[in-house]
């Protein structure tokens, strides 16, 4: 099996899950950059996807990665990340409360915070993933392209941000109060409502052995997480990134769904 | 000789010999309106235009229910922020004012005013805030609780309240008097005509609610000023079997009336001549579409600058140039207000 993955620093996963379980019939093209993933590209009318930006070229040769991968060849893509996380939601909710969502209960009594619906948050969010990269590339491939996409969202964020002493407030609230879970059901549904008309195309949704109750990623999948070098592990306060045993399991689920579509 | 010492501006003839029709003579403010002042607005689809203005000028904007930060704007205007100071949708008649006022100051609910659609809930008051409309009953009521709190805020805050008047025409649930700003089945819900009457209000009903209205506010803002405006745009369609032409030169006819009995009888309320800028023989129709119902942005603009021309120390802008004014030449602009009433629309391509 051919497959093209296109993506941010999330790809490091899949890479390192590669490296430590080599799997002989998979033939894998990266196409990555690390931040907001690789910005400058082109698809040719054949297919044949490219960047030639001197920032991107240079990224590329660090990673080991060709700046240039024939889709036409490849049987699947897997486009991760680059969408919307529950780290989007706290902007798009601003003081707002959603009816009916555990955390709303407290924030209303002290009359602070004002109702937003979940159609409007979710409004929100699919705004942001039609105007992420994600959806560019998607776009991109299927004005030329009919192989299957699958679509992997960034991971929740891990469950060590509990203990770190003075960040991230909104998620530990949302942890402590249920909300993150209904964050994420939320932004499985933007998901959904973003790429819905898209033919081929299938979200996969994060391994349910990996997330906590409280909607977060458990640790074991994100400790010794890497990114796109996967010779460095992530400083100690990247709550960002999934590790190979996560990634494994995308890889299983990226099977799955190729049996199911593939030929 | 009566007519001996008046100005020019109240002879047509010499208005007609002067380019620009004295059109900045239009309006003489009968209070100064200054900087930091705090303003709301309230109406039909123009007020959307008038708050936009508001917006850029220096007077303080009352935003009494404003979107989050960072949810786009267009995604935010469809959900009804950013249109008016509150999120009550387009208040088109002074009977929905009044209720609106009165549910308000006494946070009334009226849970029976509930659409549903598709097995959605939607907020009858304000059935367009909520496009894809509620999950449950529960929720409209306390969307409606949290919004109807805090419009009363805004009401004991404001220093001068600008209303536009639309139409005289609505619908109302029998049994209880509650007024709909569209008509059952349009947006949602359906139409019963056991259960739904159509309403259209003449004279001595809208000066009633009008002045019911504005005796509620000022039980809680005794200082408010309010600025009245009426509203332009012609109606989508009328109930009343007449023709559309007719059944709006009466709405805007009782309106304008309403408008300037009331501003003539009270100090602190001023009526602005938006109607006349718009829709006045000497203008019209520059300032339409080719829809000749929704307003050319130059129509809004001339519109603002006579406002803030009379209104100095608001907003640089210059007096309006009607030489410069002209209509979009390719006739492909659209209005960009959020109107439910023009849902109606659709009724006559059927």
């Amino acid at each position: 099996m051919r497959v093209c993955v296109i993506g941010n620093s999330h790809v490091g996963m899949l890479i390192k899950s590669l490296a430590e379980t080599p799997q002989d019939d998979l033939t894998c093209h990266f196409f990555a950059a690390p931040g907001a993933g690789p910005d400058v590209f082109a698809i040719t009318p054949a297919g044949v996807l490219s960047t030639d930006d001197p920032a991107l070229v240079k990224q590329f040769a660090t990673f080991r990665m060709s700046t240039a991968v024939d889709l036409a060849a490849c049987d699947l893509i897997v486009v991760v990340a680059m969408m919307a996380s529950l780290f989007q939601i706290k902007p798009l909710l601003g003081d707002h409360v959603i009816h009916g969502w555990p955390g709303s209960r407290a924030a209303l009594r002290n009359g602070k915070s004002g109702l937003l619906s979940e159609s409007a948050l979710c409004a929100g969010l699919v705004e942001q993933i039609r105007a992420g990269l994600a959806y560019r590339y998607v776009t991109a491939i299927r004005a030329v392209q009919s192989t299957p996409i699958l679509v992997v969202r960034e991971p929740a964020p891990s469950a060590t941000l509990l203990d770190v002493p003075g960040k991230h407030p909104f998620l530990k609230r949302a942890a402590a109060s249920g909300d993150a879970l209904a964050c994420q059901a939320m932004l499985t549904r933007a998901h959904l409502a973003a790429f819905a008309g898209t033919d081929n195309l299938t979200i996969l949704d994060q391994p349910a052995q990996t997330l906590t109750p409280q909607g977060l990623t458990e640790h074991g999948f994100t400790a010794g997480a890497v990114r796109l070098d996967t010779r460095f592990a992530q400083p100690g306060s990247d709550v960002l990134h999934a590790n190979a045993t996560y990634g494994s399991l995308i890889w299983a689920q990226i099977r799955t769904a190729a049996a199911a579509q593939l030929p | 000789m009566p007519y001996h010492d008046l100005p020019k501006h109240a002879f047509w003839s010499a208005c007609r010999r002067d380019a620009q029709f004295r059109i900045n003579d239009l309006y003489a403010p009968k209070f100064a309106l200054t900087p930091g002042l705090r303003v709301a607005t309230i109406g039909s689809c123009f007020a959307q235009h008038i708050g936009r203005a508001m917006r850029q000028s220096r007077l303080t904007y009352i935003e009494a229910e404003p979107a989050p930060d960072r949810m786009p704007a267009e995604i935010a205007q469809k959900f009804g922020y950013g249109l008016f100071s509150g999120r009550y949708g387009n208040v088109y008649t002074t009977r929905q004012l009044h209720q609106l006022v009165d549910d308000a100051l006494n946070a009334r609910l009226r849970p029976a005013a509930i659409w549903t659609k598709d097995g959605r809930y939607y907020d009858a008051l304000r059935p367009n805030v909520e496009p894809e409309g509620l999950g449950s009953v529960d929720e409209v009521k306390a969307h409606r609780a949290d919004h109807l709190a805090r419009i009363r805020a805004m009401f004991g805050q404001m220093d001068v309240l600008i209303f536009t008047l639309g139409l005289t025409e609505t619908w109302a649930d029998r049994a209880t008097g509650t007024i709909f700003p569209s008509a059952p089945g349009v947006i949602a819900g359906s139409y019963d005509p056991a259960r739904h009457a159509f309403v259209n209000m003449g004279f001595a009903d809208v000066i009633e609610d009008l002045h019911a209205a504005i005796g509620l506010l000022r039980g809680i803002n005794p200082a408010l000023k309010i600025l009245l405006t009426v509203s332009p745009v012609p109606l989508a369609a009328t109930a009343t079997g007449t023709h559309a032409l007719r059944a709006n030169t009466y709405s805007k006819s009782v309106l304008r009336a309403v408008a300037e009995e009331i501003a003539r009888t009270d100090p602190a309320i001023d009526y602005f001549p938006s109607y006349e800028i718009i829709t006045g023989l000497p203008f019209a129709p520059r300032f339409y579409n080719p829809d000749l119902r929704t307003v050319t942005a130059d129509g809004v603009d001339t519109v603002m600058r006579v406002f803030f021309a009379n209104q100095p120390g608001l907003l640089d802008l210059d007096a309006p140039d009607l030489a410069a004014a002209v209509d979009d030449p390719d006739g492909s602009a659209t209005d960009d207000v959020v109107c439910e009433e023009q849902l109606l629309d659709a009724f006559s391509r059927l």
